[in-house]
């Protein structure tokens, strides 16, 4: 019996393919299931599989050939058949297993429509009745699953497989996802066995909140999604739950300019970083903070807590959008050690690799905008935290010194303090010591 | 010179597991062990104790034998009996580790190591020094019991874990300082055995690291035992008394003076970084241990550590799968810690296993956290095997119902946690839990109520 090969169609888009090279000779023979050639399309590479055993008769379409989809390249059968007109004998269809890793997209819509406007009678398909409604029901061809029944049998159980062939998650990224509008076949997991997680998730949701607003146009409508709408709950949280008030001062930092630059000078080689203003100042509120401890409390229900451990947080601006790494008890820990934790966080935030306990826990943050010529403003507290200080910039001004007047290094401090929790003279208190220490760093050493 | 694809030094459980991941990759491995294959674990640590609380616990149900209907003599502890029984297990174990390194290929060397060049490491053993050339060195020495600075802490009849191993006789009265997993096991150990035994923890709560109600439920159960606990309560001073130890201990009620035949010290590990020339290398270490990043490299190009010389948690199960993942990583291939499903098991009576978040930590965290309890004395299989003490705590948060964290105190507890374990690693929900079919009769079944509890619908609790 003749049977004729024929060029697959591999979904509705696709019209044509170039065969790419034929791997049986006329005249070889061959068994069912073998690949007789491999073709092209603008998605993938295939192989296209002998639909019966015998000999290959003829070829009819060369290496190199672009053939419309379901065209006859080919006759298997045996020696003496008389070979029919192209649009005669039985045609089988050819299965599919894709190369390129291109093809599933392309597979998983393959086209019920098979045949039409061909000439061409649709390739017939060996598959139980519930695996037929099964491909109906989810709008697949058939002739893109592999069977796995008697004789290659198309059975239900290869059409949810196919059909499932999505990416692997876990429940709870897939729960993530879908609130946070994310599509998982978008993502590369990096959980067990390459499964997404979490974390992908929200990498993902951040990706796409920080890249929205750089493609956006005018008129556009960005979804609220991913960082995006996590700092929007959170500071809309804080707007309204909190009794926000912030005091300002405006602090002598000579010395601390003049020790930042000489622990840079002195240590930026041997460190291999550069101590920084906000290395400082982490260290600085987390003294200040361990001397009131009014301050690293949290509200909790109907009773305040305070909290034993002082972990800092340094609000971050990042490409994915604000972030707050924070460094875990910064009271116990070095100006050096500050700088290199805080640099590792920084980096690790920045590239959405940050630790399940990297941007949370924290019990104070501190939020820099000194580098956008910012003087005084009045930060969002980070909750469920007591207060924020926000840091502007430092520059020179004139100030009375021992009445004269003389330039020195001014920094205006903004403390937003939740006023639930501590009153304005025990938070006054506060922002005193900090510029206290500020304007005497050597202090941190008493 | 001898050259080797990866030296690794220390045979524990993170040296022998690294050894064998690296071969199983195809690396040609040289395992230098000082003292003996399969570390403190398998010697004088996780692997002894169990042998001897194994046979604690034959005594302990002998005793209550007639609850079951079982008739039997008042039983007596053969101590001598149950240490070559531990002996046997131990023997057993380590020549299992000896046999799989050779299996894979390993040589394995004895004698002390340390870092002599780039790439090199000297070993002082029984053929003199000889030097082995690596391009990849892993460090995987272990810890030490820490000894406490305190007056008579040297003297005889004061212990640490080791020693308490290797007892010849039971002591009448027993000391344990320190409420961690290794002084509430040889509490528990020594308080079965009819030891009268005295627990001391200086902060508030046995078991600190654990969840707050683990604490609280272990120190009922031993002082049920009959054993005294004092937390928030520091030893000064132990002084040579008449015939017995005096440990002056100063708690909330002031000064407190406790005798007893023998003190153990089990207030900690500390890791064993001396005389590995990692100064001369340049590893950065400080006293927590030598510092790694997450595929367990340390600050040398070429030098990993894994296990307790990395301090942090200090268990075994966390150093084996850090020894898989400097294996892998150091071969090429891509690896990293995760530390956030970590199990942690304390072998006293009952049992108490934890992973993830306490309940606290979840708080402080900033989630909006879900808890559900269910007590072993709602749970058919608890009853019908007589061990009703304990519960099961499932730490969950609102948003997404994601498991936080798994706490269980009672019979079994440390093979029930492994559910939570799985559950944080494929980061289960409480759906999940909730859908999953828990066999009956079993343990595992107070797990599935503590998830539906946690979700507001336990069935089998009593509606309040």
């Amino acid at each position: 019996m003749i049977r004729e090969v024929i060029l697959p169609q591999l979904g509705e888009t696709m019209n044509e393919g170039t065969i790419v090279r034929w791997l049986v000779h006329e005249g070889d023979t061959v068994q069912k299931g073998d690949v007789l050639f491999q073709f092209e399309t603008d998605k993938a590479v295939l192989d296209a599989e002998a639909p019966a055993a015998g000999r290959l008769l003829k070829i009819l379409q060369p290496q190199g050939a672009r053939v419309p989809v379901l065209a006859v390249v080919g006759f298997i059968g045996e020696p003496g058949d008389v070979l029919p007109s192209p649009s005669g004998g039985q045609i089988v269809g050819c299965a599919l297993h894709p190369i390129g890793a291109a093809a599933r997209s392309g597979a998983t819509s393959l086209s019920p429509a098979v045949g039409e406007g061909t000439g061409v009678r649709a390739p017939r398909t060996f598959a139980s009745p519930r695996a037929r409604r099964a491909a109906r029901e989810r709008g697949l061809d058939l002739a893109g699953v592999t069977g796995s029944g008697p004789g290659g049998r198309i059975i239900q159980a290869d059409v949810l497989a196919f059909a499932g062939a999505q990416p692997r998650a876990t429940p709870l990224a897939r729960k993530a996802a879908a609130e946070a509008g994310v599509d998982l076949s978008t993502l590369a997991g990096s959980g067990p066995g390459g499964r997404i997680v979490r974390a992908d998730v929200d990498q993902a949701g951040a990706v796409e909140a920080a890249a929205a607003p750089v493609a956006a146009t005018p008129g556009e409508i960005i979804p609220m999604a991913g960082v995006r709408a996590r700092i929007a709950e959170r500071m809309a949280a804080s707007a309204r739950e909190t009794a926000c008030v912030t005091l300002t001062s405006d602090v002598d930092a000579t010395r601390l300019v003049e020790l930042r630059t000489r622990l840079k000078d002195a240590y930026a080689e041997a460190l291999g970083y550069a101590i920084g203003y906000n290395d400082l100042l982490i260290a600085i509120c987390a003294r200040a903070l361990r001397e009131h401890p009014l301050v690293n409390s949290r509200l909790e229900g109907d009773s305040i807590r305070m909290i034993e451990e002082v972990h800092v947080g340094l609000a971050v601006d990042t490409e994915r959008g604000l972030l707050v790494p924070v460094v875990r008890h910064a009271d116990r820990l070095g100006v050096a050690e500050i700088a290199r934790t805080v640099r590792d966080l920084v980096a690790r935030a920045r590239e959405g690799r940050s630790g399940p306990d990297e941007l949370k826990g924290g019990t104070f943050t501190i939020t820099n905008l000194g580098a956008y010529g910012i003087d005084a403003f009045t930060p969002i507290i980070n909750l469920p935290e007591c207060a924020i200080l926000g840091v502007g910039r430092i520059a020179p001004q004139p100030a009375v010194v021992d009445g004269e007047i003389a330039v020195r290094q001014h920094l205006w401090l903004s403390l937003t303090f939740d006023h639930r929790l501590v009153d304005g003279a025990p938070a006054a208190r506060f922002l005193q010591r900090i510029a206290r220490l500020i304007a005497e760093p050597y202090l941190l050493l008493a | 010179m001898m050259p080797t694809d990866l030296i690794v030094i220390g045979g524990g459980p993170g040296g022998y597991i690294t050894a064998l991941r690296a071969a199983q990759l195809g690396a040609h491995v040289t395992l230098v062990e000082a003292e003996y294959l399969g570390g403190v674990c398998l010697n004088v640590g996780c692997i002894p104790t169990k042998a001897l609380l194994a046979s604690a616990e034959v005594y302990h149900v002998v005793s209550r034998s007639a609850e079951f209907g079982v008739r039997a003599a008042k039983p007596e502890a053969d101590w001598p009996a149950m240490q070559a029984r531990k002996a046997d297990v131990v023997a057993k174990l380590v020549g299992g580790v000896r046999m799989l390194l050779g299996r894979a290929g390993v040589d394995v060397v004895e004698g002390h190591a340390h870092l002599s060049g780039p790439g090199t490491v000297a070993v002082d053993g029984a053929g003199g020094m000889q030097t082995w050339a690596a391009p990849r060195i892993v460090i995987a020495t272990g810890s030490s019991p820490l000894t406490l600075p305190i007056a008579g802490g040297d003297l005889p009849g004061v212990l640490d874990s080791t020693g308490a191993l290797a007892l010849e006789a039971l002591p009448a009265s027993l000391l344990v300082v320190g409420g961690g997993a290794v002084g509430l096991e040889f509490a528990t150990l020594f308080a079965t055995l009819g030891s009268q035994v005295t627990v001391v923890e200086m902060l508030p709560r046995l078991a600190p690291l654990a969840d707050a109600d683990v604490g609280d439920t272990l120190r009922t159960a031993l002082l049920l035992q009959g054993a005294k606990v004092h937390v928030s309560t520091k030893i000064t001073a132990i002084e040579a008394g008449r015939g017995a130890l005096r440990a002056r201990l100063q708690g909330p009620q002031g000064e407190v003076i406790v005798e007893a035949d023998k003190a153990l010290l089990a207030t900690g590990r500390r890791p064993n970084v001396a005389g590995l020339g990692l100064e001369a290398a340049g590893v950065r270490y400080d006293r927590r241990g030598i510092q790694v990043n997450e595929h367990m490299a340390t600050s040398v190009p070429g030098i990993y550590a894994v296990g307790d010389v990395t301090g942090g948690s200090m268990l075994a199960h966390v150093a084996m799968h850090q020894g898989a993942v400097a294996a892998e990583s150091s071969l090429g291939h891509k690896a990293r810690m995760r530390y956030d499903a970590v199990p942690s098991c304390i072998f006293a009576r009952p049992e108490a296993a934890s992973v993830g978040l306490t309940e606290q930590a979840a708080r402080e965290q900033g989630y909006d956290v879900r808890v559900g309890r269910f007590p072993f004395n709602g749970n058919g299989k608890a009853i019908a095997q007589g061990e009703v003490d304990g519960f099961i705590k499932v730490v969950a948060e609102a948003r997404y119902g994601a498991l936080l964290g798994l706490h269980i105190v009672g019979a079994h507890a440390s093979d029930l946690v492994l559910e939570g374990a799985l559950g944080l690693t494929l980061e289960m929900t409480l759906d999940e839990l909730a859908a999953t079919i828990h066999p009956h009769p079993s343990l595992g079944e107070a797990l599935a109520e503590a998830g539906l509890a946690a979700l507001g619908r336990p069935l089998h609790l009593p509606k309040s």
